[in-house]
């Protein structure tokens, strides 16, 4: 009674479990403006849904969450647009490469173990920084606002990269974001995070939002609507290329996730407007570093079945 | 009166059940029913596979898929602690489902004639490239994961007798359908294992079709694919803007 087929998966899942699991990762995705697909697509996986499906439906899913997330964030006023937009145009540039750079990692093997190191590396070093740096926020002020001031008060290196960043061409004003900044910046970093998320096969929130954090300097809160803005789009364009070349979208599945999601992602607004600054960044921290250890746990204990699936077929 | 109707009927029955076996061969099989549907809330179903076999010989029922071919992934070790894919192989000839339903514990089987119809014996059938691979473990490996999906299964004690008429007793056993099983035509063979001996094998065919919205969308989804890719965006954004007006209601003024 409670099952539903999927035609693309090729299985059938218990309605309530697939609502309950959209539903958790609606509310990380409103609170912290990341997408979760690092948390539903191995979950999917571990359900019976084959890997491509799990991934290309949990991106259609995002498209729900994301647009639920960015109006309910829009309406606090937290949405960067123009930032926003010019993170897309470089996230799409670099993903394109990344893809690329993918083919000629594999050509020359060890891929796997390039990408696998690098993500954990990049995970336990964004993450142990972030835990640290708000840790130290919510000790010496405990009162502050969600807002850039632990950003600058980091030690001198952060003003010497302050004053280069005055030196770049095409200064323009971010209102939403409060900052006067040049418009190289927000695509330069788009597209590294693009080429990354590529590589790693994410869709690159968890890199994003560090990225925006420290090197944009832009306040939390706007951060987090920001991205949830961005996610929307790239996981459009994924969800339509996925169904289109590799028919991998399973709509069934998309459907019941979203029906919990775009309600999780609501909720999680409401959460998120109640937490400071500080308080965000010290709770994402700590889910990079959880996903960190997860991964390294992955590498480290011996697997029942030494065969798996491959990804792409 | 009553007892001698009774008497005379069970004669007549005997008598035509006897016929029926001097008429027909001594095997056959039916499968009921003859094909599964998948609809909207399927989640797996069964079939009753039935017949006679003559009765002294022992029936074992295989269900299997069309030989496919897929592209795995090995895992191994790097640097000597570090657990990830250190190559691509490809098996060849691998059904998608294996499923194997015996009257008792297959070692005890007249050993290998009923073997051949069970999972040891796909070593032989699949084919591993590049050659250089170890063979038995991959395909070995391959096994433990079908096996974990339930698509690989050995079903010992699920074969039940019934009476024996003339030479020829009755078989039936219950074949689970997993909701795994995809659309498709499967084979189900029935063995006859006879003093040690694997003396026949008769086969019918299991059709498992998509029906009603799952077909539709499947027919959608690999016969207009990008019209499946924006309906599915569309959807999405409207089930997010949805959830958003419906929250702004809560939220607002009343």
């Amino acid at each position: 009674m409670w099952h539903m087929y999927l035609p693309i998966a090729g299985n059938s899942v218990n309605v309530i479990t697939i609502f309950g699991l959209g539903g958790v990762v609606g509310l990380l995705s409103g609170i912290f403006g990341v997408g979760g697909g690092f948390l539903m697509t191995p979950l999917l996986i571990m359900i019976g849904i084959p890997p491509t499906v799990a991934a290309a439906s949990d991106s259609n899913q995002i498209v729900g969450a994301s647009t639920s997330g960015t109006l309910a964030h829009w309406r606090l006023g937290n949405v960067d647009v123009k930032m926003g937009l010019l993170l897309l145009v470089g996230g799409v540039i670099g993903g394109t490469g990344g893809v690329q750079v993918i083919k000629v990692l594999r050509a020359m093997g060890n891929a796997d173990f390039l990408i696998n190191i690098t993500y954990v590396l990049m995970l336990g070093g964004v993450g142990s920084y972030m835990f640290w740096e708000s840790l130290q926020g919510l000790k010496q002020e405990p009162e502050t606002s969600p807002s850039r001031e632990t950003a600058a008060a980091a030690p001198k290196k952060e003003s010497t990269y302050a004053r280069l960043l005055k030196m770049l061409p095409w200064q323009t004003k971010f209102e939403k974001s409060g900052s006067e900044i040049s418009i190289l910046l927000p695509l330069v970093f788009g597209t590294l995070v693009g080429v990354l998320a590529a590589i790693m096969g994410v869709g690159g929130g968890f890199i994003m939002v560090p990225v925006m954090v420290y090197l944009l300097r832009m306040p939390m809160h706007v951060v987090v609507g920001t991205s949830l803005f961005q996610i929307l789009f790239t996981c459009v364009n994924v969800t339509i290329m996925q169904s289109y070349s590799n028919h991998t979208v399973d709509f069934v599945l998309a459907l019941l996730l979203l029906a919990g999601s775009t309600i999780g992602a609501q909720f999680g607004t409401a959460v998120g407007k109640k937490l400071k600054g500080d308080q965000l960044k010290i709770l994402l921290a700590s889910l990079v570093l959880l996903v960190c250890v997860k991964m390294l746990a992955g590498l480290l204990i011996t697997p029942d079945i030494l065969v798996a699936l491959k990804g792409g077929h | 009166m009553k007892k001698i109707i009774t008497l005379l009927s069970i004669s007549f029955l005997a008598f035509l059940g006897m016929a029926q076996v001097g008429l027909a061969a001594d095997v056959d099989m039916t499968i009921t029913p003859a094909a599964v549907e998948i609809s909207a809330f399927y989640n797996g179903t069964s079939v009753m596979v039935k017949g006679r076999i003559p009765a002294n010989a022992e029936a074992v029922v295989r269900v299997s898929g069309a030989g496919e071919e897929l592209h795995l992934k090995k895992k191994g070790k790097v640097g000597g602690f570090l657990w990830m894919n250190t190559g691509d192989v490809t098996l060849e000839n691998a059904p998608n489902v294996y499923m194997v339903y015996t009257p008792r514990e297959i070692t005890d089987l007249d050993n290998s004639p009923a073997r051949r119809l069970s999972i040891p014996a796909l070593k032989d059938r699949i084919t591993v490239s590049p050659a250089s691979e170890d063979k038995d473990f991959i395909v070995g490996e391959f096994i433990k994961l079908k096996k974990k999906y339930a698509l690989y299964t050995i079903n010992d004690e699920t074969v039940k007798y019934g009476a024996v008429i003339n030479g020829a007793k009755i078989f039936k056993v219950k074949v689970a359908i997993p909701p795994r099983m995809k659309q498709g035509i499967y084979k189900i063979d029935l063995g006859i294992v006879q003093d040690g001996k694997l003396t026949k094998v008769i086969s019918k065919e299991l059709k498992v079709k998509l029906i009603g919205f799952p077909a539709q969308l499947s027919k959608l989804a690999f016969g207009k694919p990008l019209t499946h890719g924006i309906m599915a965006v569309l959807v999405a954004i409207a089930a997010g803007l949805l959830m958003g007006v419906i929250f702004r209601g809560k939220g607002g003024a009343h």
